[in-house]
């Protein structure tokens, strides 16, 4: 049996190898220990959206040829366990025809609830989803009123949207809008993506919401590539529109505190939201990746409000100050040092950024010497992730590619509309080594969110396209090579959001967090993996809950999902099944 | 409003000769283009021979054939022609386009079959940013005389520049077959780079430095490369190299400073950025590199101040960056042209904003407008006597242009010919009797106004 031990905070300090010891030399440290010799596995991914009953989605735009800026930002998607039956369902945004046009209405958002079986069916109608019509983008998923069931905030184009889940005694489940009741719904703005985190640690999960730039039909701007022709456009001419972020009042309703707690000023044109404690203080901070403008870090000051240090830190720009097309993001430790390393997704002929931390609030961009960046260079990345698809202790990296311009090979050789998406192999020493994509087929890919929709132990891809279908991805890495781990919350938010997790197997120590948002308007599943390579089991677990408890765990065995709650230890323990699924080769 | 949606098809500070070249990197240079038939530098070229040699042989080895090239059919050059092109030049140089085109045509109606001539429009055209007229220009030079040195290699520039990388490269291998010299391997090397093909651009390079292993544009791209795959250190060391061959290079100072920080070398570094602050006060990456290496070296203050003056230049460069696509974008909107000269200014990099105040006012030779902002532009690069020749050409143009007679004055004054400058003075009253200065100027004169 595990045993628990509770802790405070402070020991943190002394497992932190950068706090109070200056800047580091990035790049110099050893390259992860595999959790055993022989341990790693070829990575495979299998197409399976038509056989999971996702062949029918098809992603509108609303494009009619007047080339509108916001046609190009496509789809967001999440995964989510909607019902409680512990099968991770999905939610797909939708997208919509534009206001006056004759083309049918678009559905805003599906909801595909998970049979269990590697199916899904659309419950859309059936949880009182099937009216909602709104020109839609991104969603986060968490349970912002602490009654065990995940909620789904909708960024949209005009007001956001907050669907409640109301779970009925009879397991019936039905969202209810309460967007502008609960006071996220106000702001008729451009809003891509957004992430729910405690920012306070008041036990109720906040809301920050990245606003993108000021558009309507009326404020379009003609644009061209090639003089002649209108296209889309891209945002240096448009007025950028600062995040917003909402304190969640704990009574179901929000507040905007964005002036109040140093979120403003901010210049907007934001694609991507992170969050991570980068100086291990036990406050969760952000990281904001903008479309050229200048990226952000708000480094929680300790109570609830936040700093700016993106420019001090030397996350904000390239290495000649000049802000890039900033993307999708993700925020993970990708190498042995503890020190987080953030990825921001850009623009074609932009490297992405990989920016290593070197110091509590210092950031090293090494996306060349990751050998990350120069293949990057052709392509356009919207969303991103980091994850262990092979399951040996360390996070390797996707990214989800497409450009905005469907003509765009007409003028620029060597890029292309649709595009490859890149996934990059963790090679050790902050490096990584290009490996065969997951899709054959170029693609508009837009989101990337994962989860282990199939609950064999692995992390599984679904990435959307722009104005087209969705690609769900299972991971088929042999079974029992991994822990799961979920976390719930009983003093903090029942999410357990901003959980800081670490697994030590053998001399590999695996770092993770519960966290909503990353990527690009995408929101994955919240239980974390921990890839243990040919490992029996994870040594000890040791998980950071918001607040500053300490529980640690001993001898977890591999292939196996527990279930932890905060105080009360391991609550429930299930073996995963690789062999539950028929058409598993 | 017509705005150009590619980005970053061309960030970069440093003016040259060739403009607008679709590079990654901010401050870059871009293509070295052909100037005159051969500016080899006569001590260089034993080793260019040598390195000729191999080079070819590896030509061969890799059995391209080159379609042959039909015999040259151009004229001979006398010396009156060779005297026009030379002063066509020259006012290419000196960005006075009218001239060059004038001259180009002078020598067009002497010597119709004479390759010289269209290139020289093709260079005139090239550095207006009219890339299809330049092409055109460059096709009839060939046509007249098919190995016409650089030729080829400038048509590669064209498709560089208009982001057809795979067809440069093949302009500038039939620019090598007919005038081997390491400008095209360069030229090769750069579209290789944009194409995504990092190991043959620095195969080109490594061609371009056997043949010249002087050639420091090579050099500094070659760093270019090293650093986007990771290897900064051969990077700082190939950057080193290209400043040591052409030390009065700021950007290559520039990009030694950039690749010092990214080792952790911030002190060394920041000797050589605040050479380059000095030299270019403008240069934002400059300034944000010493606030990054100050900030690494916990000199937090210092850090501030540079990252401080770094955000100031930081919407100067982003509206001239805008601009830089609108031009390019829309080659013949000389107002596109004037208000990109009206922000380098503002910038204080006079010898930009005064190339693009003269592509203004080549597309718009009327607009007084425009060449009172180049007159002015004449005074702050401190050439008095070139203010005050555009100021009358002004007043001649518009005899009842107040402002342009009262700067007159001044300027009049200022270079001590005081009878002049009372002349335009009391011109100014006659046109504004209302106007304070020139009254308050005359009177500092001793000399009352007019009645």
């Amino acid at each position: 049996m595990p045993s628990t031990s509770t802790v405070f905070m402070l020991l943190l300090s002394g497992l932190v190898a950068t706090a109070g010891c200056g800047v580091e030399e990035p790049g110099a440290e050893d390259p992860p220990a595999a959790s055993s010799e022989g341990a790693k596995n070829a990575i495979q991914f299998t197409h399976v959206t038509e056989q999971a009953g996702l062949g029918g989605f098809q992603h509108v735009t609303g494009a009619f040829g007047d080339t509108w800026f916001p046609e190009t930002m496509g789809a967001g998607a999440g995964f989510l366990d909607y019902d409680g039956d512990g099968w991770q369902d999905l939610v797909l945004v939708g997208g919509a025809a534009w206001p006056g046009r004759d083309d049918p209405p678009a559905q805003a958002l599906r909801l595909y609830r998970n049979d269990g079986d590697g199916t899904f069916s659309d419950v859309t109608a059936a949880v009182g989803l099937a009216g909602l019509r709104t020109y839609g983008l991104g969603v986060a998923i968490a349970d912002y009123d602490n009654d065990g069931d995940p909620d789904i905030f909708v960024t949209t184009l005009e007001r956001n949207l907050l669907l409640r889940n109301d779970s009925g005694a009879d397991q019936a489940v039905a969202f209810t809008e309460m967007g502008q009741a609960a006071g996220v719904g106000d702001a008729a703005v451009w809003s891509t993506s957004a992430l729910f985190f405690d920012a306070d640690l008041d036990g109720h999960a906040d809301l920050y919401v990245g606003n993108y730039v000021e558009w309507s039909p009326e404020k379009d701007i003609w644009c061209t590539i090639d003089g002649e022709v209108k296209a889309y456009c891209t945002p240096q001419l448009y007025t950028g529109i600062p995040g917003h972020f909402y304190h969640n009042n704990g009574d179901g309703t929000f507040s905007d505190w964005t002036e109040r707690a140093g979120f403003l000023p901010a210049p907007g044109k934001t694609l991507g939201v992170a969050e991570w404690d980068f100086n291990r203080d036990g406050w969760p901070d952000l990281v904001v990746a903008n479309d050229t403008q200048r990226d952000l870090l708000f480094l929680n000051k300790g109570d609830g409000t936040f700093a700016e240090q993106g420019i001090v830190s030397g996350l904000a720009f390239d290495e000649n100050g000049q802000a890039r097309a900033g993307m999708g993001i993700d925020v993970g430790v990708v190498d042995t040092t503890g020190s987080a390393s953030v990825i921001v997704g850009h623009f074609t002929s932009e490297m992405i950024g990989v920016y290593r931390q070197i110091g509590p609030a210092l950031f090293m961009d090494r996306a060349s010497q990751s050998q990350a960046g120069r293949p990057s260079l052709p392509t356009l990345t919207f969303g991103l992730c980091l994850f262990d698809p092979d399951l040996d202790g360390d996070l390797d990296l996707f990214l989800a590619n497409g450009h905005i311009s469907p003509d765009v090979e007409r003028v620029q050789e060597g890029v292309y509309y649709r595009q490859h998406p890149q996934l990059f192999v963790n090679a050790g020493g902050g490096r990584f080594a290009e490996h065969t994509p997951p899709v054959a087929a170029p693609m508009v890919a837009r989101a990337v969110a994962t989860a282990d929709y199939d609950r064999d132990g692995d992390v599984d891809l679904l990435v959307t396209e722009n104005g087209g279908p969705v690609h769900l991805l299972r991971n088929d890495q042999p079974g029992g090579r991994s822990l799961r781990v979920r976390l719930e919350g009983r003093q903090g938010n029942r999410d357990a959001l901003g959980a800081h997790v670490t697994a030590v197997v053998g001399t590999t120590r695996m770092e993770r967090r519960v966290r909503t948002g990353s990527s690009f308007l995408a929101s994955s599943d919240k239980t974390l993996t921990f890839g243990l390579g040919a490992a029996p089991q994870v040594d000890t677990l040791t998980v950071w809950w918001p607040g500053g408890q300490v529980e640690q765990f001993t001898a977890l065995p591999a292939a196996r999902e527990v279930h932890i709650a905060e105080g009360a230890g391991l609550i429930d323990t299930q073996s995963l099944h690789p062999s539950t699924l028929a058409e598993r080769p | 409003m017509i705005i150009s949606t590619l980005r970053n098809s061309c960030k970069k500070y440093v003016p040259l000769a060739e403009r607008d070249c679709p590079v990654r990197r901010p401050g870059r240079t871009c293509g070295a283009s052909y100037h005159q038939r051969s500016d080899i530098k006569p001590r260089r070229l034993v080793l260019r021979l040598l390195g000729l040699l191999i080079v070819l042989g590896s030509l061969a080895a890799c059995g391209r054939a080159e379609p042959e090239s039909p015999p040259d059919v151009d004229q001979p050059m006398g010396p009156i022609v060779q005297r026009i092109l030379e002063l066509g030049t020259e006012a290419l140089q000196q960005h006075e386009f009218e001239r060059a085109f004038a001259l180009a045509d002078s020598a067009a109606v002497r010597a119709p079959d004479l390759a010289d001539v269209p290139f020289l429009r093709g260079r005139i055209y090239a550095e207006l940013g009219r890339l299809d007229e330049a092409e055109k220009a460059y096709r009839q030079a060939l046509a007249i005389r098919p190995s016409y040195p650089g030729g080829w290699h400038n048509l590669g520039n064209t498709a560089f520049r208009n982001q057809k990388y795979s067809e440069a490269i093949g302009y500038y291998r039939r620019e090598f077959a007919a005038n081997p010299d390491p400008r095209p391997w360069r030229g090769i090397g750069r579209s290789y780079f944009e194409l995504g093909i990092p190991d043959s651009a620095r195969h080109a390079y490594e061609r371009a430095l056997a043949i010249d292993s002087t050639f420091a544009e090579a050099h500094f791209d070659l760093a270019l490369v090293l650093d986007d795959g990771g290897d900064a250190e051969g990077a700082l060391y190939r950057a080193r190299r290209a400043l040591a061959h052409d030390s009065a290079n700021a950007e290559y100072r520039y990009y030694v400073g950039v690749y010092l920080v990214k080792v952790g070398r911030h002190a060394e570094a920041l000797d050589l950025l605040e050479a380059v602050v000095e030299q270019w006060p403008w240069h934002q990456g400059a300034h944000y590199n010493m606030a990054q290496a100050f900030m690494r070296l916990g000199r937090v203050e210092d850090a501030q101040a540079f990252q401080e003056r770094s955000e100031e230049l930081r919407s100067l460069q982003a509206q001239i960056t805008h601009h830089e696509n609108t031009v390019r974008g829309q080659p013949t909107n000389e107002y596109a042209h004037a208000g990109l000269g009206t922000l380098l200014r503002r910038a204080g990099r006079y010898n930009d904003a005064m190339h693009a105040y003269r592509v203004a006012l080549y597309l718009a030779p009327q607009n007084l407008e425009f060449r009172h902002n180049m007159a002015v532009l004449h005074l702050l690069r401190g050439d008095t006597t070139a203010s005050i020749q555009t100021f009358e050409q002004i007043v001649q143009a518009d005899t009842a242009n107040a402002p342009a007679w009262l700067n007159l004055g001044s300027l009049y004054a200022m270079s001590g010919e005081l009878e002049q400058a009372r002349k335009a003075w009391i011109a100014t009253l006659r046109i504004d009797p209302n106007n304070d200065l020139a009254r308050r100027s005359l009177a500092n004169l001793g000399v009352r106004g007019i009645e």
